[in-house]
């Protein structure tokens, strides 16, 4: 997995390329993990379905990351579009060969342009804003981890009455406005229960019920998660 | 494109855990190919909410036209034709005069059951024919297919014909003063009635001779228990109360009369007008098992009534 900005994944893709240039074959290999999330993700806007590691569209991705790589040249614009381009380009011909079953050769590839870039582009963008999301997300679900919280755990807890959310929501964000509080939580990783009960008012029986759910929405808060902060602001103004 | 739902915080093929915008965290079943951190958009149901509104018109139209599909003809005499459908409900009606065409629309029997709406009717046609002073008359209902060439089932046309016929039968009771043979041959009930004459007892023996369609299980053959040709005076204006007796072919009535001693009643007594149309009434008069002058009758004491003088 991507672990990297955006503009750093750019970075790597370049700084790969570079070595492979200068003959290090092993630098893509290396750094498939790095940037084949990016590859399964335009196969599967491409596919317009789930694509993974095991699909065949992802050796196909593996294949345009090596065609792609010895064709570039920087007047070509950003790498990571190029990428895109081409393996969007693989999957159609891969596509209608397999409904033609007419093979239809690489060297095809060079003349037609089969889809205009700035579609690409545009979906190139798409995708990289989504990794950028995506690095958030995978900070948050390390930080519940630290909290014995797991996603299933959150969808079985989540309050499905609309008064009882809001409730709960407002008690998460009392705690992390609440510098005595957030510090509790982080460090006996429990909810502050008497302190919510004496200054926020908080029913007992929402804090009880529905304390995962509370301590992950205090952690969004509390560690500023920012794709997921909107979600969780106080409808009560907290 | 619609609003995002949410965003894909774990995805899988055909799953996801999105947090939706008001903050829960939902696990969804889903096709699209959906990625952490990609924004959820809800898939557009518009389609399937108006193919559901499609599906739902299109089963209306058809129970509809279903229901009013004709699949056989009940005909009444006079020229009326009751289109029934495979429910057994009136559906349409056809008449050859204005005449008949007012009288149905009066009686509304769209929507009836066949026995329903050919009770009414005939009911109804044989109160006309009191009315317009004629003292007989028939009339005959047959049951056919909507298409002449094609005939009914006859399983169903049965069924249909001894639902008319049991249904004409409870209908003809109400009609007290008419005495009624219903001939039911085959495919058509025919109906002979005859009124009788207002305040005067009906010629039984002979009456009833001529009128037996249906067996007295009551009375045995031969026993008649009134003496006709003793009429006295009755008010002739008072049509309103029942007749005690009726002719021997009503065998409503026979089991009533079966119940008095032979001769009790006598030669001599005629009991005059209608029966008792309370049961309670008719069993009073049972009690007192004494033959009874029309004037004695008028003024026999009711059950909750004080005893009047003659």
């Amino acid at each position: 997995m991507s672990n990297a900005e955006p503009s750093q994944l750019e970075k790597i893709v370049v700084s790969v390329w570079r070595q492979y240039k200068e003959g290090d074959t092993t630098a893509i290999e290396d750094s498939f993990d790095q940037i084949m999330p990016y590859c399964l993700r335009i196969c599967a806007r491409t596919c317009g379905r789930y694509i993974d590691n095991s699909d065949e569209e992802a050796s196909i991705a593996r294949m345009a990351i090596l065609e792609a790589f010895e064709k570039y040249e920087p007047q070509r614009g950003k790498l990571l579009l190029y990428l895109g381009y081409v393996i969007r380009n693989r999957i159609i011909d891969y596509k209608r060969s397999e409904e033609k079953r007419h093979f239809t050769p690489f060297s095809a590839f060079q003349s037609d342009q089969h889809i205009p870039a700035t579609e690409t582009a545009d979906l190139a963008e798409l995708i990289l804003d989504d990794l950028a999301r995506k690095q958030d997300l995978d900070r948050f679900k390390a930080v519940i981890q630290l909290y014995d919280i797991k996603l299933e755990d959150l969808v079985r807890g989540s309050p499905r009455q609309k008064k009882t959310l809001e409730a709960a929501i407002s008690i998460a964000a009392g705690i992390a406005s609440d510098q005595e509080m957030s510090t509790y939580l982080q460090d006996k990783k429990m909810i502050p229960i008497r302190m919510l009960e004496q200054r926020c008012n908080a029913s007992r029986k929402i804090i009880d019920r529905y304390r995962k759910f509370i301590i992950a929405s205090a952690l969004i808060i509390i560690h500023d998660i920012q794709c997921l902060r909107p979600y969780v602001s106080d409808r009560k103004g907290g | 494109m619609s609003k995002a739902e949410g965003v894909v915080i774990e995805a899988g093929r055909g799953w996801a855990v999105i947090m939706s915008k008001d903050g829960r965290y939902r696990k969804i079943k889903t096709g699209q190919a959906l990625y952490p951190g990609q924004f959820y958009y809800a898939p557009d149901r518009a389609a399937l909410r108006y193919g559901l509104a499609a599906a739902v018109l299109l089963l209306l139209f058809t129970a509809a036209m279903d229901f009013f599909n004709v699949v056989a003809y009940a005909s009444v005499t006079p020229g009326i034709d009751l289109g029934i459908n495979r429910w057994d409900r009136v559906v349409s009606v056809k008449t050859n005069s204005d005449e008949a065409a007012r009288m149905v629309t009066q009686l509304d029997i769209g929507g009836k059951t066949s026995s329903e709406a050919v009770a009414v009717l005939v009911s109804r046609l044989i109160e006309n024919d009191q009315r317009s002073g004629e003292s007989s008359g028939s009339l005959d209902i047959t049951v056919h297919s909507k298409n002449n060439d094609r005939a009914l089932g006859t399983k169903y046309q049965e069924k249909l014909m001894t639902r008319i016929s049991g249904s004409i039968d409870e209908v003809l009771k109400v009609h007290e003063k008419i005495n009624f043979e219903n001939d039911t041959i085959g495919e058509k009930v025919s109906i002979q009635y005859k009124r009788s004459a207002p305040g005067l007892a009906p010629k039984m023996n002979q009456e009833g001779q001529n009128a037996a369609s249906q067996p007295d299980k009551s009375n045995p053959a031969g026993k008649k228990t009134d003496g006709n040709n003793d009429q006295k005076a009755v008010n002739k204006d008072d049509h309103s109360i029942p007749a005690v007796k009726q002719d021997a072919a009503n065998s409503r009535f026979r089991e009533v009369d079966s119940t008095r001693p032979a001769g009790e009643a006598g030669a001599d007594s005629t009991p005059q007008g209608n029966a008792a149309t309370s049961p309670g009434f008719f069993s009073h008069w049972m009690e007192k098992k004494t033959a009874i002058d029309w004037p004695e009758f008028k003024n026999m004491i009711k059950p909750g009534q004080e005893k009047k003088d003659n």
